[in-house]
Protein backbone atom coordinates (compact mmCIF):
# COMPACT_ATOMS: atom_id res chain seq x y z
CA UNK A 1 0.00 0.00 0.00
CA UNK A 2 2.78 2.22 0.86
CA UNK A 3 4.23 1.77 -2.47
CA UNK A 4 0.92 2.96 -4.12
CA UNK A 5 0.71 5.86 -2.46
CA UNK A 6 3.91 6.91 -3.50
CA UNK A 7 3.20 6.45 -6.69
CA UNK A 8 -0.21 8.30 -6.75
CA UNK A 9 1.49 10.97 -4.81
CA UNK A 10 4.11 11.04 -7.84
CA UNK A 11 1.62 11.14 -10.44
CA UNK A 12 0.57 14.45 -8.66
CA UNK A 13 3.22 16.09 -8.48
CA UNK A 14 4.51 14.91 -11.95
CA UNK A 15 1.65 16.77 -13.40
CA UNK A 16 1.66 20.50 -14.46
CA UNK A 17 -2.26 20.75 -13.87
CA UNK A 18 -1.36 20.12 -10.26
CA UNK A 19 0.60 22.90 -9.35
CA UNK A 20 -2.48 25.10 -11.24
CA UNK A 21 -4.62 24.10 -9.14
CA UNK A 22 -2.55 25.21 -6.20
CA UNK A 23 -2.09 28.73 -8.10
CA UNK A 24 -5.39 29.02 -8.34
CA UNK A 25 -6.39 28.44 -4.77
CA UNK A 26 -3.48 30.45 -3.67
CA UNK A 27 -5.11 33.08 -5.60
CA UNK A 28 -8.32 32.67 -4.37
CA UNK A 29 -6.90 32.96 -0.45
CA UNK A 30 -5.18 36.15 -1.77
CA UNK A 31 -8.11 37.59 -3.45
CA UNK A 32 -10.69 36.85 -0.18
CA UNK A 33 -7.47 38.02 1.85
CA UNK A 34 -7.69 41.20 0.13
CA UNK A 35 -11.80 41.73 0.33
CA UNK A 36 -11.97 40.15 4.21
CA UNK A 37 -9.37 42.56 5.52
CA UNK A 38 -10.68 45.87 3.05
CA UNK A 39 -13.91 45.42 4.77
CA UNK A 40 -12.39 44.12 8.52
CA UNK A 41 -14.17 47.54 10.12
CA UNK A 42 -17.53 46.37 9.22
CA UNK A 43 -17.28 43.00 11.04
CA UNK A 44 -18.80 43.35 14.42
CA UNK A 45 -17.70 39.86 15.97
CA UNK A 46 -14.42 37.66 15.93
CA UNK A 47 -16.82 34.75 14.40
CA UNK A 48 -17.57 37.51 11.44
CA UNK A 49 -13.92 38.04 10.59
CA UNK A 50 -13.34 34.12 10.66
CA UNK A 51 -15.79 33.69 7.91
CA UNK A 52 -13.58 34.61 5.21
CA UNK A 53 -11.13 31.92 6.23
CA UNK A 54 -13.59 29.55 6.76
CA UNK A 55 -14.78 30.44 2.83
CA UNK A 56 -10.82 29.29 2.14
CA UNK A 57 -11.86 26.64 3.53
CA UNK A 58 -14.64 25.26 2.06
CA UNK A 59 -13.50 26.68 -1.68
CA UNK A 60 -10.58 24.54 -0.71
CA UNK A 61 -12.95 21.18 -0.34
CA UNK A 62 -14.47 22.13 -3.95
CA UNK A 63 -11.42 22.19 -5.88
CA UNK A 64 -10.19 19.16 -3.94
CA UNK A 65 -13.54 17.57 -4.80
CA UNK A 66 -13.05 18.45 -8.71
CA UNK A 67 -9.33 17.70 -8.69
CA UNK A 68 -9.84 14.35 -7.30
CA UNK A 69 -12.81 13.41 -9.11
CA UNK A 70 -11.31 14.91 -12.90
CA UNK A 71 -7.86 12.80 -11.40
CA UNK A 72 -9.37 9.44 -10.67
CA UNK A 73 -11.20 9.66 -14.04
CA UNK A 74 -8.76 10.35 -16.05
CA UNK A 75 -7.31 7.12 -15.65
CA UNK A 76 -9.94 5.83 -17.63
CA UNK A 77 -9.82 8.50 -20.10
CA UNK A 78 -6.09 8.22 -20.69
CA UNK A 79 -6.77 4.36 -20.07
CA UNK A 80 -3.60 4.48 -17.89
CA UNK A 81 -5.99 2.67 -15.69
CA UNK A 82 -5.18 -0.88 -16.99
CA UNK A 83 -1.51 -0.14 -15.94
CA UNK A 84 -3.04 -0.04 -12.32
CA UNK A 85 -4.96 -2.62 -12.53
CA UNK A 86 -2.54 -4.81 -14.31
CA UNK A 87 0.45 -3.99 -11.29
CA UNK A 88 -2.25 -4.45 -8.69
CA UNK A 89 -5.13 -7.01 -9.64
CA UNK A 90 -6.64 -6.67 -6.68
CA UNK A 91 -8.30 -3.49 -7.60
CA UNK A 92 -9.73 -2.78 -4.03
CA UNK A 93 -6.06 -1.56 -3.18
CA UNK A 94 -6.05 1.36 -5.66
CA UNK A 95 -8.90 2.60 -4.92
CA UNK A 96 -8.08 2.59 -1.17
CA UNK A 97 -4.64 4.30 -1.92
CA UNK A 98 -5.95 6.88 -4.21
CA UNK A 99 -8.52 7.98 -1.14
CA UNK A 100 -5.28 7.75 1.08
CA UNK A 101 -3.39 9.74 -0.91
CA UNK A 102 -6.12 12.45 -1.83
CA UNK A 103 -7.29 12.83 1.23
CA UNK A 104 -3.74 13.12 3.03
CA UNK A 105 -3.06 15.79 -0.02
CA UNK A 106 -6.08 17.18 0.40
CA UNK A 107 -5.49 17.69 4.55
CA UNK A 108 -2.12 19.52 4.16
CA UNK A 109 -3.30 21.48 1.23
CA UNK A 110 -6.77 22.91 3.07
CA UNK A 111 -4.72 23.48 6.26
CA UNK A 112 -1.71 25.07 4.62
CA UNK A 113 -4.02 27.28 2.74
CA UNK A 114 -6.15 28.58 5.61
CA UNK A 115 -2.91 28.82 8.01
CA UNK A 116 -1.83 30.78 5.06
CA UNK A 117 -4.59 32.91 5.13
CA UNK A 118 -4.56 33.25 9.25
CA UNK A 119 -0.83 33.86 9.03
CA UNK A 120 -1.36 36.66 6.91
CA UNK A 121 -4.62 38.31 8.03
CA UNK A 122 -4.09 37.72 11.77
CA UNK A 123 -1.56 40.82 12.24
CA UNK A 124 -3.20 43.29 9.53
CA UNK A 125 -6.08 42.63 11.67
CA UNK A 126 -3.78 43.44 15.19
CA UNK A 127 -2.77 46.26 13.44
CA UNK A 128 -6.48 47.45 13.12
CA UNK A 129 -7.20 46.70 16.77
CA UNK A 130 -9.16 43.68 15.60
CA UNK A 131 -8.67 40.30 16.45
CA UNK A 132 -9.92 36.81 14.86
CA UNK A 133 -10.81 35.47 18.66
CA UNK A 134 -8.56 31.82 17.75
CA UNK A 135 -7.99 30.80 21.08
CA UNK A 136 -7.29 26.83 21.80
CA UNK A 137 -10.78 25.75 21.10
CA UNK A 138 -11.70 27.33 18.16
CA UNK A 139 -8.60 27.43 16.25
CA UNK A 140 -8.74 23.45 17.50
CA UNK A 141 -12.37 23.56 15.80
CA UNK A 142 -11.37 25.65 12.79
CA UNK A 143 -8.43 23.04 11.61
CA UNK A 144 -11.07 20.29 12.33
CA UNK A 145 -13.03 21.36 10.23
CA UNK A 146 -10.92 22.14 7.45
CA UNK A 147 -9.49 18.74 7.67
CA UNK A 148 -12.30 16.84 7.71
CA UNK A 149 -13.80 18.68 5.23
CA UNK A 150 -10.64 18.24 2.75
CA UNK A 151 -10.91 14.83 3.69
CA UNK A 152 -14.05 13.80 2.95
CA UNK A 153 -14.66 15.74 -0.24
CA UNK A 154 -10.96 14.57 -1.43
CA UNK A 155 -12.52 10.81 -0.79
CA UNK A 156 -16.17 11.40 -2.64
CA UNK A 157 -14.31 12.92 -5.49
CA UNK A 158 -12.30 9.93 -5.80
CA UNK A 159 -15.09 7.65 -5.47
CA UNK A 160 -17.36 10.07 -8.12
CA UNK A 161 -14.44 9.61 -10.54
CA UNK A 162 -13.68 5.99 -10.52
CA UNK A 163 -17.75 5.62 -10.86
CA UNK A 164 -18.23 8.09 -13.40
CA UNK A 165 -15.42 7.02 -15.40
CA UNK A 166 -14.97 9.93 -17.35
CA UNK A 167 -13.69 13.40 -16.09
CA UNK A 168 -16.22 15.63 -17.69
CA UNK A 169 -19.36 13.92 -16.63
CA UNK A 170 -17.69 13.40 -12.59
CA UNK A 171 -17.16 17.46 -12.57
CA UNK A 172 -20.47 18.34 -13.98
CA UNK A 173 -21.78 15.66 -11.57
CA UNK A 174 -20.66 17.56 -8.52
CA UNK A 175 -21.31 20.93 -9.30
CA UNK A 176 -24.77 19.56 -10.64
CA UNK A 177 -24.92 18.29 -7.13
CA UNK A 178 -23.87 21.08 -5.38
CA UNK A 179 -26.47 23.35 -7.94
CA UNK A 180 -28.76 20.91 -7.21
CA UNK A 181 -29.16 21.45 -3.63
CA UNK A 182 -28.77 25.03 -3.58
CA UNK A 183 -31.95 25.14 -5.71
CA UNK A 184 -33.75 22.72 -3.45
CA UNK A 185 -32.49 24.87 -1.02
CA UNK A 186 -34.03 27.55 -1.72
CA UNK A 187 -37.46 25.76 -2.49
CA UNK A 188 -37.68 23.88 0.50
CA UNK A 189 -35.30 24.73 3.21
CA UNK A 190 -34.33 22.64 6.25
CA UNK A 191 -34.29 19.41 4.77
CA UNK A 192 -31.44 20.38 2.70
CA UNK A 193 -29.55 20.74 5.53
CA UNK A 194 -28.43 17.57 5.87
CA UNK A 195 -27.03 17.27 1.94
CA UNK A 196 -23.52 16.94 1.34
CA UNK A 197 -22.44 20.66 1.06
CA UNK A 198 -24.89 22.14 3.37
CA UNK A 199 -22.90 20.05 5.79
CA UNK A 200 -19.42 20.66 4.79
CA UNK A 201 -20.14 24.22 5.67
CA UNK A 202 -22.06 22.97 8.97
CA UNK A 203 -18.41 21.02 9.56
CA UNK A 204 -16.56 24.50 9.16
CA UNK A 205 -18.56 26.47 10.87
CA UNK A 206 -19.79 28.96 8.03
CA UNK A 207 -23.59 27.83 9.19
CA UNK A 208 -24.67 26.20 12.21
CA UNK A 209 -27.68 24.58 11.01
CA UNK A 210 -26.76 21.22 11.80
CA UNK A 211 -24.25 20.82 14.85
CA UNK A 212 -20.75 20.20 14.41
CA UNK A 213 -20.70 16.63 15.44
CA UNK A 214 -23.75 15.25 13.77
CA UNK A 215 -23.07 17.03 10.60
CA UNK A 216 -18.79 15.48 10.54
CA UNK A 217 -21.27 12.08 11.78
CA UNK A 218 -23.43 12.20 8.49
CA UNK A 219 -21.05 13.13 6.29
CA UNK A 220 -18.65 10.69 7.68
CA UNK A 221 -21.48 8.16 7.13
CA UNK A 222 -22.18 9.46 3.43
CA UNK A 223 -18.47 8.89 2.34
CA UNK A 224 -18.38 5.14 3.60
CA UNK A 225 -21.77 4.45 2.34
CA UNK A 226 -20.12 5.73 -1.10
CA UNK A 227 -16.89 3.80 -0.97
CA UNK A 228 -18.75 0.92 -0.39
CA UNK A 229 -21.35 1.61 -3.01
CA UNK A 230 -18.36 2.29 -5.40
CA UNK A 231 -16.71 -0.83 -4.15
CA UNK A 232 -19.28 -3.43 -4.58
CA UNK A 233 -20.59 -2.11 -7.70
CA UNK A 234 -18.60 -0.38 -9.41
CA UNK A 235 -14.90 -1.23 -9.23
CA UNK A 236 -15.13 -4.70 -11.00
CA UNK A 237 -16.71 -3.49 -13.82
CA UNK A 238 -14.80 -4.45 -17.09
CA UNK A 239 -11.97 -2.57 -18.44
CA UNK A 240 -12.20 -2.48 -22.12
CA UNK B 1 -20.32 -14.20 -56.63
CA UNK B 2 -18.83 -15.74 -53.77
CA UNK B 3 -18.75 -19.36 -52.65
CA UNK B 4 -17.43 -19.70 -49.29
CA UNK B 5 -17.77 -22.46 -47.57
CA UNK B 6 -15.34 -24.36 -44.87
CA UNK B 7 -14.57 -28.48 -45.26
CA UNK B 8 -16.34 -30.13 -42.17
CA UNK B 9 -14.09 -31.74 -39.79
CA UNK B 10 -13.62 -35.37 -40.15
CA UNK B 11 -14.40 -37.90 -37.98
CA UNK B 12 -11.61 -38.79 -36.55
CA UNK B 13 -11.10 -34.83 -36.21
CA UNK B 14 -8.31 -34.42 -38.20
CA UNK B 15 -7.25 -32.75 -41.33
CA UNK B 16 -6.42 -34.34 -44.62
CA UNK B 17 -4.58 -31.31 -45.68
CA UNK B 18 -2.86 -31.29 -42.47
CA UNK B 19 1.24 -31.55 -43.54
CA UNK B 20 3.21 -34.73 -42.11
CA UNK B 21 4.12 -34.82 -38.35
CA UNK B 22 1.45 -32.74 -37.21
CA UNK B 23 -2.48 -33.48 -35.47
CA UNK B 24 -5.28 -31.40 -35.70
CA UNK B 25 -8.51 -30.71 -33.43
CA UNK B 26 -12.05 -29.56 -33.78
CA UNK B 27 -13.55 -26.64 -31.41
CA UNK B 28 -16.91 -26.41 -30.83
CA UNK B 29 -17.97 -28.24 -33.88
CA UNK B 30 -16.83 -26.19 -36.44
CA UNK B 31 -13.83 -26.37 -38.31
CA UNK B 32 -10.89 -25.56 -36.87
CA UNK B 33 -7.25 -26.68 -36.65
CA UNK B 34 -4.94 -26.82 -33.88
CA UNK B 35 -1.62 -28.23 -35.34
CA UNK B 36 1.43 -28.82 -32.85
CA UNK B 37 4.68 -29.58 -34.24
CA UNK B 38 5.34 -32.98 -32.32
CA UNK B 39 8.43 -32.30 -31.13
CA UNK B 40 7.48 -29.23 -28.77
CA UNK B 41 6.69 -30.35 -25.39
CA UNK B 42 7.41 -27.05 -23.30
CA UNK B 43 4.86 -26.56 -20.95
CA UNK B 44 1.83 -24.08 -21.78
CA UNK B 45 2.21 -21.14 -19.48
CA UNK B 46 -0.72 -19.45 -21.05
CA UNK B 47 -4.13 -21.49 -21.42
CA UNK B 48 -7.27 -20.15 -22.71
CA UNK B 49 -9.83 -22.70 -22.39
CA UNK B 50 -13.41 -22.21 -23.22
CA UNK B 51 -13.35 -18.34 -22.83
CA UNK B 52 -16.67 -16.65 -23.96
CA UNK B 53 -17.19 -13.37 -23.36
CA UNK B 54 -21.03 -11.55 -24.19
CA UNK B 55 -21.38 -7.46 -23.90
CA UNK B 56 -24.95 -7.28 -23.65
CA UNK B 57 -26.33 -9.13 -26.73
CA UNK B 58 -22.70 -9.41 -28.45
CA UNK B 59 -20.79 -12.20 -28.07
CA UNK B 60 -16.90 -10.74 -28.77
CA UNK B 61 -15.34 -14.11 -27.79
CA UNK B 62 -16.86 -17.82 -28.47
CA UNK B 63 -15.58 -20.90 -26.43
CA UNK B 64 -12.40 -20.16 -27.33
CA UNK B 65 -9.28 -22.25 -26.64
CA UNK B 66 -5.46 -22.36 -27.27
CA UNK B 67 -2.16 -22.45 -25.32
CA UNK B 68 0.83 -20.78 -25.96
CA UNK B 69 3.82 -22.70 -24.57
CA UNK B 70 7.01 -21.40 -22.85
CA UNK B 71 9.78 -20.11 -24.99
CA UNK B 72 7.49 -19.41 -27.89
CA UNK B 73 6.64 -16.25 -29.75
CA UNK B 74 2.51 -16.92 -30.89
CA UNK B 75 0.75 -14.54 -33.38
CA UNK B 76 -2.04 -13.65 -32.10
CA UNK B 77 -3.86 -12.63 -35.09
CA UNK B 78 -7.45 -11.74 -36.81
CA UNK B 79 -9.57 -9.12 -38.54
CA UNK B 80 -10.54 -5.80 -36.43
CA UNK B 81 -13.52 -6.63 -34.13
CA UNK B 82 -12.54 -10.38 -33.98
CA UNK B 83 -12.12 -10.45 -30.36
CA UNK B 84 -8.36 -10.69 -30.03
CA UNK B 85 -7.96 -7.93 -27.50
CA UNK B 86 -11.07 -8.90 -25.24
CA UNK B 87 -9.01 -12.50 -25.22
CA UNK B 88 -6.07 -10.41 -24.02
CA UNK B 89 -8.04 -8.44 -21.48
CA UNK B 90 -9.58 -11.38 -20.15
CA UNK B 91 -6.32 -13.03 -19.90
CA UNK B 92 -4.99 -10.49 -17.69
CA UNK B 93 -8.21 -10.13 -15.47
CA UNK B 94 -9.18 -6.28 -17.04
CA UNK B 95 -12.58 -8.23 -18.48
CA UNK B 96 -14.21 -10.69 -16.37
CA UNK B 97 -15.19 -13.58 -18.82
CA UNK B 98 -18.84 -14.54 -18.98
CA UNK B 99 -17.57 -18.37 -19.10
CA UNK B 100 -14.21 -20.05 -19.53
CA UNK B 101 -10.65 -19.38 -18.05
CA UNK B 102 -7.79 -18.00 -18.75
CA UNK B 103 -4.81 -18.52 -17.13
CA UNK B 104 -1.19 -17.75 -16.86
CA UNK B 105 1.33 -20.46 -15.62
CA UNK B 106 -1.71 -22.14 -14.47
CA UNK B 107 -3.66 -19.65 -12.62
CA UNK B 108 -5.75 -16.24 -12.98
CA UNK B 109 -4.10 -13.12 -13.41
CA UNK B 110 -5.23 -11.40 -10.70
CA UNK B 111 -3.71 -14.70 -8.43
CA UNK B 112 0.28 -14.06 -9.44
CA UNK B 113 1.72 -13.30 -6.77
CA UNK B 114 3.99 -10.38 -8.45
CA UNK B 115 2.12 -9.88 -11.53
CA UNK B 116 4.53 -7.73 -13.13
CA UNK B 117 7.70 -9.80 -12.98
CA UNK B 118 5.81 -12.80 -14.49
CA UNK B 119 3.85 -10.86 -16.96
CA UNK B 120 4.80 -7.77 -19.08
CA UNK B 121 1.38 -6.55 -20.73
CA UNK B 122 1.06 -4.24 -23.26
CA UNK B 123 -2.85 -3.34 -24.17
CA UNK B 124 -2.68 0.17 -25.11
CA UNK B 125 0.52 2.65 -25.49
CA UNK B 126 -1.25 5.13 -23.51
CA UNK B 127 0.11 7.46 -20.77
CA UNK B 128 -1.03 10.79 -19.33
CA UNK B 129 -0.09 13.41 -22.27
CA UNK B 130 0.72 15.87 -19.54
CA UNK B 131 3.43 13.50 -18.18
CA UNK B 132 7.23 13.14 -19.02
CA UNK B 133 8.25 9.78 -20.42
CA UNK B 134 10.68 9.47 -17.80
CA UNK B 135 8.04 10.49 -14.70
CA UNK B 136 5.44 7.74 -16.47
CA UNK B 137 7.73 4.79 -16.32
CA UNK B 138 8.76 6.12 -12.82
CA UNK B 139 5.02 6.31 -11.66
CA UNK B 140 4.76 2.51 -12.80
CA UNK B 141 8.09 1.42 -10.88
CA UNK B 142 7.27 3.31 -8.04
CA UNK B 143 3.89 1.27 -7.63
CA UNK B 144 5.53 -2.05 -8.86
CA UNK B 145 8.25 -1.56 -6.30
CA UNK B 146 10.87 -1.77 -8.63
CA UNK B 147 14.20 0.50 -8.73
CA UNK B 148 14.04 3.73 -10.17
CA UNK B 149 17.40 3.11 -12.35
CA UNK B 150 15.47 0.49 -14.08
CA UNK B 151 13.09 3.44 -15.46
CA UNK B 152 16.43 4.91 -17.56
CA UNK B 153 17.89 1.60 -18.51
CA UNK B 154 14.00 0.67 -20.33
CA UNK B 155 14.40 4.08 -21.72
CA UNK B 156 17.43 3.51 -23.39
CA UNK B 157 16.38 -0.07 -24.42
CA UNK B 158 13.66 1.27 -26.47
CA UNK B 159 15.22 4.13 -27.81
CA UNK B 160 13.67 6.71 -26.37
CA UNK B 161 16.87 8.03 -23.68
CA UNK B 162 16.68 11.25 -25.70
CA UNK B 163 12.79 11.74 -25.12
CA UNK B 164 13.19 11.15 -21.31
CA UNK B 165 11.73 14.32 -20.39
CA UNK B 166 9.27 15.21 -23.52
CA UNK B 167 5.50 14.97 -22.70
CA UNK B 168 4.09 12.20 -23.80
CA UNK B 169 1.72 14.53 -25.33
CA UNK B 170 4.05 15.68 -27.92
CA UNK B 171 5.21 11.58 -28.73
CA UNK B 172 4.45 10.11 -32.13
CA UNK B 173 2.57 7.15 -32.22
CA UNK B 174 5.66 5.01 -32.75
CA UNK B 175 7.37 6.71 -29.62
CA UNK B 176 4.07 5.69 -27.71
CA UNK B 177 4.12 2.23 -28.65
CA UNK B 178 8.40 2.30 -27.78
CA UNK B 179 6.82 3.56 -24.37
CA UNK B 180 4.23 0.97 -24.14
CA UNK B 181 6.91 -1.72 -23.89
CA UNK B 182 9.27 -0.41 -21.95
CA UNK B 183 6.19 -0.45 -20.16
CA UNK B 184 5.65 -4.00 -20.28
CA UNK B 185 9.40 -4.89 -19.43
CA UNK B 186 9.10 -2.99 -16.32
CA UNK B 187 9.74 -6.24 -14.51
CA UNK B 188 11.55 -7.98 -16.43
CA UNK B 189 8.81 -10.73 -16.91
CA UNK B 190 9.35 -14.19 -19.00
CA UNK B 191 5.78 -13.99 -20.62
CA UNK B 192 4.82 -11.36 -22.14
CA UNK B 193 1.56 -9.96 -23.93
CA UNK B 194 1.44 -7.36 -26.75
CA UNK B 195 -1.76 -6.13 -28.20
CA UNK B 196 -1.13 -4.99 -31.62
CA UNK B 197 2.44 -3.31 -30.89
CA UNK B 198 2.65 -2.88 -34.64
CA UNK B 199 -0.33 -1.21 -34.80
CA UNK B 200 -0.24 2.62 -36.67
CA UNK B 201 4.03 2.08 -37.04
CA UNK B 202 5.65 3.40 -40.05
CA UNK B 203 7.42 0.74 -42.02
CA UNK B 204 10.81 1.78 -39.82
CA UNK B 205 8.91 1.04 -37.03
CA UNK B 206 7.79 -1.92 -37.68
CA UNK B 207 11.17 -2.79 -38.45
CA UNK B 208 12.50 -1.62 -35.38
CA UNK B 209 9.39 -3.61 -33.51
CA UNK B 210 10.76 -7.06 -35.25
CA UNK B 211 14.19 -6.78 -34.14
CA UNK B 212 13.33 -5.68 -30.65
CA UNK B 213 10.71 -8.92 -30.40
CA UNK B 214 13.69 -11.04 -32.02
CA UNK B 215 15.10 -10.12 -29.04
CA UNK B 216 12.72 -10.81 -26.83
CA UNK B 217 12.83 -14.26 -28.19
CA UNK B 218 16.23 -15.07 -28.60
CA UNK B 219 16.30 -14.71 -24.51
CA UNK B 220 13.78 -17.46 -24.33
CA UNK B 221 10.94 -15.18 -23.72
CA UNK B 222 7.28 -16.25 -24.29
CA UNK B 223 5.28 -13.75 -26.47
CA UNK B 224 1.43 -13.42 -27.28
CA UNK B 225 1.47 -10.98 -29.64
CA UNK B 226 -1.96 -9.60 -31.51
CA UNK B 227 -1.96 -8.19 -34.69
CA UNK B 228 -4.57 -7.94 -37.79
CA UNK B 229 -2.02 -8.35 -40.39
CA UNK B 230 -0.17 -11.88 -40.55
CA UNK B 231 2.45 -10.27 -42.69
CA UNK B 232 3.95 -7.75 -39.96
CA UNK B 233 4.34 -10.61 -37.43
CA UNK B 234 5.29 -13.25 -40.25
CA UNK B 235 8.71 -13.09 -39.61
CA UNK B 236 8.68 -12.96 -35.88
CA UNK B 237 6.46 -15.32 -34.86
CA UNK B 238 7.00 -19.36 -34.57
CA UNK B 239 2.92 -20.12 -34.63
CA UNK B 240 -0.04 -17.93 -34.95
CA UNK B 241 -3.68 -18.31 -33.36
CA UNK B 242 -6.15 -17.13 -35.80
CA UNK B 243 -9.43 -16.27 -34.73
CA UNK B 244 -12.46 -14.58 -36.73
CA UNK B 245 -15.82 -13.58 -34.35
CA UNK B 246 -14.35 -14.70 -31.38
CA UNK B 247 -13.49 -18.04 -32.48
CA UNK B 248 -10.74 -20.18 -33.40
CA UNK B 249 -10.06 -20.51 -36.69
CA UNK B 250 -6.74 -21.84 -36.98
CA UNK B 251 -3.73 -22.92 -34.50
CA UNK B 252 -0.76 -23.94 -36.35
CA UNK B 253 3.20 -23.23 -36.88
CA UNK B 254 4.34 -20.71 -38.97
CA UNK B 255 5.29 -23.01 -41.36
CA UNK B 256 2.58 -25.34 -41.31
CA UNK B 257 0.42 -22.37 -42.27
CA UNK B 258 2.57 -21.01 -45.04
CA UNK B 259 3.56 -24.14 -46.69
CA UNK B 260 0.15 -26.22 -46.85
CA UNK B 261 -3.12 -23.44 -46.62
CA UNK B 262 -1.47 -20.99 -49.39
CA UNK B 263 -1.96 -23.51 -51.91
CA UNK B 264 -4.84 -23.10 -53.37
CA UNK B 265 -6.30 -24.02 -57.67
CA UNK B 266 -7.65 -21.96 -59.79
CA UNK B 267 -9.99 -23.29 -61.56
CA UNK B 268 -11.62 -21.97 -65.03
CA UNK B 269 -15.08 -23.28 -66.23
CA UNK B 270 -17.80 -22.62 -68.53
CA UNK B 271 -20.04 -23.92 -66.38
CA UNK B 272 -18.97 -21.97 -63.03
CA UNK B 273 -22.03 -22.22 -61.27
CA UNK B 274 -22.88 -25.92 -61.00
CA UNK B 275 -18.78 -26.22 -60.39
CA UNK B 276 -18.64 -23.65 -57.36
CA UNK B 277 -22.19 -25.88 -56.17
CA UNK B 278 -20.17 -29.24 -56.53
CA UNK B 279 -17.02 -28.03 -54.70
CA UNK B 280 -19.61 -26.22 -51.51
CA UNK B 281 -21.20 -29.79 -51.25
CA UNK B 282 -17.77 -31.10 -51.33
CA UNK B 283 -16.45 -28.91 -48.55
CA UNK B 284 -14.24 -26.91 -50.32
CA UNK B 285 -13.61 -23.19 -49.86
CA UNK B 286 -13.87 -21.46 -53.24
CA UNK B 287 -13.89 -18.02 -54.32
CA UNK B 288 -14.79 -16.17 -57.49
CA UNK B 289 -11.83 -15.32 -59.27
CA UNK B 290 -13.08 -12.86 -62.21
CA UNK B 291 -15.33 -14.18 -64.73
CA UNK B 292 -15.61 -17.57 -64.71
CA UNK B 293 -12.77 -18.88 -62.73
CA UNK B 294 -12.58 -19.91 -58.67
CA UNK B 295 -9.51 -19.92 -56.46
CA UNK B 296 -10.44 -23.35 -54.74
CA UNK B 297 -8.89 -24.10 -51.45
CA UNK B 298 -8.43 -27.65 -49.16
CA UNK B 299 -7.52 -29.77 -51.70
CA UNK B 300 -5.02 -30.65 -54.59
CA UNK B 301 -5.70 -30.22 -58.27
CA UNK B 302 -5.83 -33.71 -59.02
CA UNK B 303 -8.65 -33.96 -56.74
CA UNK B 304 -10.75 -30.94 -57.92
CA UNK B 305 -10.12 -32.05 -61.40
CA UNK B 306 -11.67 -35.44 -60.31
CA UNK B 307 -14.43 -34.40 -58.81
CA UNK B 308 -15.45 -31.75 -61.70
CA UNK B 309 -15.16 -34.81 -63.90
CA UNK B 310 -17.36 -36.99 -61.81
CA UNK B 311 -20.13 -34.07 -61.87
CA UNK B 312 -19.46 -33.17 -65.75
CA UNK B 313 -18.63 -30.03 -65.23
CA UNK B 314 -16.41 -28.78 -68.02
CA UNK B 315 -13.06 -27.47 -67.30
CA UNK B 316 -10.62 -24.42 -69.22
CA UNK B 317 -8.01 -24.41 -67.10
CA UNK B 318 -6.76 -26.20 -63.47
CA UNK B 319 -3.59 -24.65 -61.93
CA UNK B 320 -1.82 -24.74 -58.02
CA UNK B 321 -1.34 -21.19 -57.20
CA UNK B 322 0.61 -20.03 -54.40
CA UNK B 323 -0.60 -17.53 -52.18
CA UNK B 324 0.73 -14.85 -50.66
CA UNK B 325 0.82 -14.62 -46.28
CA UNK B 326 -2.10 -11.60 -47.02
CA UNK B 327 -4.37 -13.99 -49.00
CA UNK B 328 -3.85 -16.87 -46.14
CA UNK B 329 -4.79 -14.57 -43.59
CA UNK B 330 -7.92 -13.39 -45.86
CA UNK B 331 -8.62 -16.99 -46.79
CA UNK B 332 -8.83 -18.19 -43.19
CA UNK B 333 -10.80 -14.96 -41.45
CA UNK B 334 -13.12 -14.15 -44.31
CA UNK B 335 -15.02 -17.06 -43.94
CA UNK B 336 -18.36 -16.66 -42.56
CA UNK B 337 -18.61 -18.64 -39.23
CA UNK B 338 -21.58 -19.60 -39.27
CA UNK B 339 -21.94 -21.48 -42.75
CA UNK B 340 -18.93 -23.44 -41.23
CA UNK B 341 -20.85 -24.73 -38.38
CA UNK B 342 -22.45 -28.40 -39.51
Amino acid sequence: MTALVRSELLKLRTLRSTGFVLLGLLGIVGITLIASISEAEASNTPAELRDPLLLIGYVTALFLVAMAANASAGEFRHRTISQRFLCNPARGRVLVAKMVTYAVAGAIVAVAMVGLAIAVSDPVLVSKDLSLGLGGIELARMAGGVVIGAVVFAILGVVVGMVSRNPTTAVVAIFGLLLAELLIGSLIGGPTNYFPFALLQSVLGLTDHTPWGLAALILAAVTVASVVAAWRLFLWRDVT
Amino acid sequence: MRVCHQKPAPPNGQSPALPRGLVGETFAGMKTRIIQDETAVSAPVIAIHNLTKDFGTIRAVDDLSFVAAEGKVVGFLGPNGSGKTTTLRSLVGLVTPTSGTATINGVLYRELHDPLSEVGVMLEATAHPGRTARDHLRVLAAEARVPAKRVDELLELVDLGGAARRRVGGFSLGMHQRLGLAAALMGDPRILILDEPANGLDPEGIRWLRDFLRGLASEGRTVLLSSHVLSEVAQTVDEVVVINHGRLVTHAPLEALTSETTRRVRVRSPQYEKLAEVLASSGLTAWSDGADALLVAGDTQEAIGQLAFDHDVVLYEIATEASNLEDVFFELTSTPVLEATP
